[in-house]
C-alpha cells in the first residue's frame, strides 16, 4: 500500500503534506505530479494557506471513502456539514474556486450544495443581501418582471395538473 | 478583506451553473432574474442539459424581451427536455417567424422532447428539430398556426411520439415523419369532448402505435 506523501506549496508558500491517496483526489494535483514529478512541493499559486489548510482537511478525511459501510457514510456526511458549518461566505466562495482549479468533485458539488442551500426559499430581496448583490434595475423594469413572472406561473399550475391527471 | 464585494456574481459562469443545478428551477429564476442586470443575462444562458431538474422556461421569454436579450443561448448538449411556455405565436405572421426561427439557439441538437403548453400560445422551438423525438402540441384551427405546426412536424424528421391536444381544422394535412406513436390527448383542454379535428398523413411503415384518447 502506497504511503507515498506528497507535499503542496500554497500561493504564500506554506506547506502543506498529505498521502498521495488523498492528495489524488484532486486531478489537478494529480496531473502535475505526474507530468511534472516536482521535487519541493507542488506549486499552487492560485490557493492561499487558508484556504488550502481547509483543502487538505477535506482531503485527508475524504481519502478512504466507505463503499458498503452506512454507517461510516453517515459520519461522513455529518463531517461535511460541521467542515463548511462555520465558514464565512468570503472562504465559502474562495474554497468553491479552489475545489474548481484543484478539480475536486467532493468539494466543488459539497460547497456549490452549500451556497444553493443558503438561497434556497429566499426572496429575492433576501439574495441580494445575503450575497451583497447590487440592485441595478429601474423601478419600471422590475416591476414589468414581476408582472410578466406573476403571469407565467398562473399558468403552470392549472396545466400541470391536467397533465399529471392524464397520466393516471 | 472587503466583506461587501458580490462574490456570488464574480463566480465564473460554470460554477453558477453548477450551483444552479442543486436548486429546484422555479427556484433558479424565482431566485436570480430579479437579483440585477447580470443576472438576466445568466438566466438565458442556463445550463439546463445539466439541471437535475427539468428546466421550466416559463418566466424567462418576456424577460428576455424586456431586457432586449434577443437571443436565447442554450448551452446544452444533453438536452432532453424543453418546456417552452410564453412565447406567444399571437402576433406571428410567417415573416415574423423566420425571424423567430433564427434565434433558434444552435447547440440543443440533442433534443428530444418538446412540449409547449401554454393556453393559446404555441411555443416556438428554439433548436433544429432533427433529434427531437417527442413533441406534445395544443392545436387549434388558427392557419398561423396550423403552418407553424407543419414547419415543426415537417423539420421533426425523427419524431417517434406525438401528442396533440384540442381543436383541429377541416383540411389540415401534416406529414408526420417517421412519426411511430401517435397520441391524441386533450390533456390541456378542460372540455374533452372537442374532437381533434386534424388528418394526419402517416408513413405507414414506421406507425406503430395510435392511441387516440
Amino acid at each position: 500500500m502506497s504511503t507515498k506523501k506528497i507535499t503542496l506549496l500554497s500561493s504564500d508558500n506554506e506547506l502543506f503534506t498529505v498521502d498521495e491517496e488523498a492528495a489524488n483526489q484532486s486531478l489537478t494535483i494529480k496531473h502535475l505530479i505526474e507530468d511534472t514529478e516536482p521535487e519541493n512541493g507542488v506549486p499552487l499559486p492560485q490557493v492561499h494557506s487558508k484556504i488550502l489548510a481547509k483543502v487538505t482537511e477535506y482531503l485527508i478525511k475524504h481519502a478512504n471513502e466507505p463503499d458498503n459501510d452506512a454507517a461510516a457514510k453517515e459520519e461522513l456526511k455529518n463531517w461535511d456539514d460541521k467542515f463548511l458549518e462555520k465558514v464565512n461566505h468570503e472562504t465559502l466562495f474562495d474554497l468553491i474556486l479552489a475545489a474548481n482549479y484543484l478539480d475536486i468533485k467532493g468539494l466543488l458539488d459539497l460547497t456549490c450544495q452549500t451556497v444553493a442551500d443558503l438561497m434556497n426559499g429566499m426572496s429575492v430581496v433576501e439574495v441580494r443581501k445575503l450575497f451583497n448583490i447590487v440592485n441595478d434595475f429601474t423601478p419600471e423594469d422590475e416591476a414589468e418582471v414581476r408582472k410578466r413572472r406573476k403571469r407565467g406561473t398562473k399558468t403552470i399550475g392549472p396545466s400541470n395538473d391536467q397533465a399529471n391527471q392524464s397520466n393516471h | 478583506m472587503d466583506f461587501n464585494k458580490d462574490r456570488l456574481s464574480e463566480l465564473p459562469e460554470p460554477i453558477l451553473h453548477h450551483i444552479f443545478s442543486f436548486l429546484p428551477t422555479k427556484e433558479v429564476i424565482r431566485s436570480t432574474c430579479l437579483l440585477s442586470k447580470k443576472w438576466t443575462h445568466f438566466i438565458s444562458s442556463v445550463n439546463s442539459g445539466c439541471m437535475r431538474h427539468p428546466y421550466d422556461w416559463s418566466d424567462i421569454p418576456g424577460l428576455i424581451d424586456r431586457l432586449g436579450h434577443r437571443k436565447l443561448e442554450l448551452h446544452t448538449p444533453n438536452l432532453s427536455t424543453l418546456v417552452f411556455k410564453g412565447v406567444t405565436y399571437k402576433d406571428c405572421s410567417l415573416g415574423n417567424l423566420a425571424v423567430l426561427i433564427n434565434i433558434r439557439s444552435e447547440v440543443p441538437d440533442m433534443l428530444e422532447e418538446f412540449c409547449p403548453s401554454k393556453e393559446d400560445d404555441l411555443a416556438l422551438p428554439l433548436c433544429p428539430l432533427n433529434r427531437l423525438k417527442y413533441m406534445a402540441v395544443r392545436g387549434d384551427g388558427d392557419a398561423n398556426k396550423l403552418e407553424l405546426l407543419r414547419f415543426l412536424f415537417n423539420s421533426a424528421v425523427n419524431l417517434e411520439r406525438l401528442a396533440i391536444s384540442g381543436d383541429g381544422s377541416n383540411n389540415s394535412k401534416i406529414k408526420t415523419g417517421v412519426c411511430r406513436t401517435f397520441r391524441l390527448s386533450s390533456w390541456h383542454y378542460p372540455e374533452k369532448s372537442l374532437m381533434l379535428k386534424y388528418r394526419f398523413r402517416f408513413c405507414k411503415s414506421s406507425l406503430t402505435c395510435f392511441v387516440p384518447t
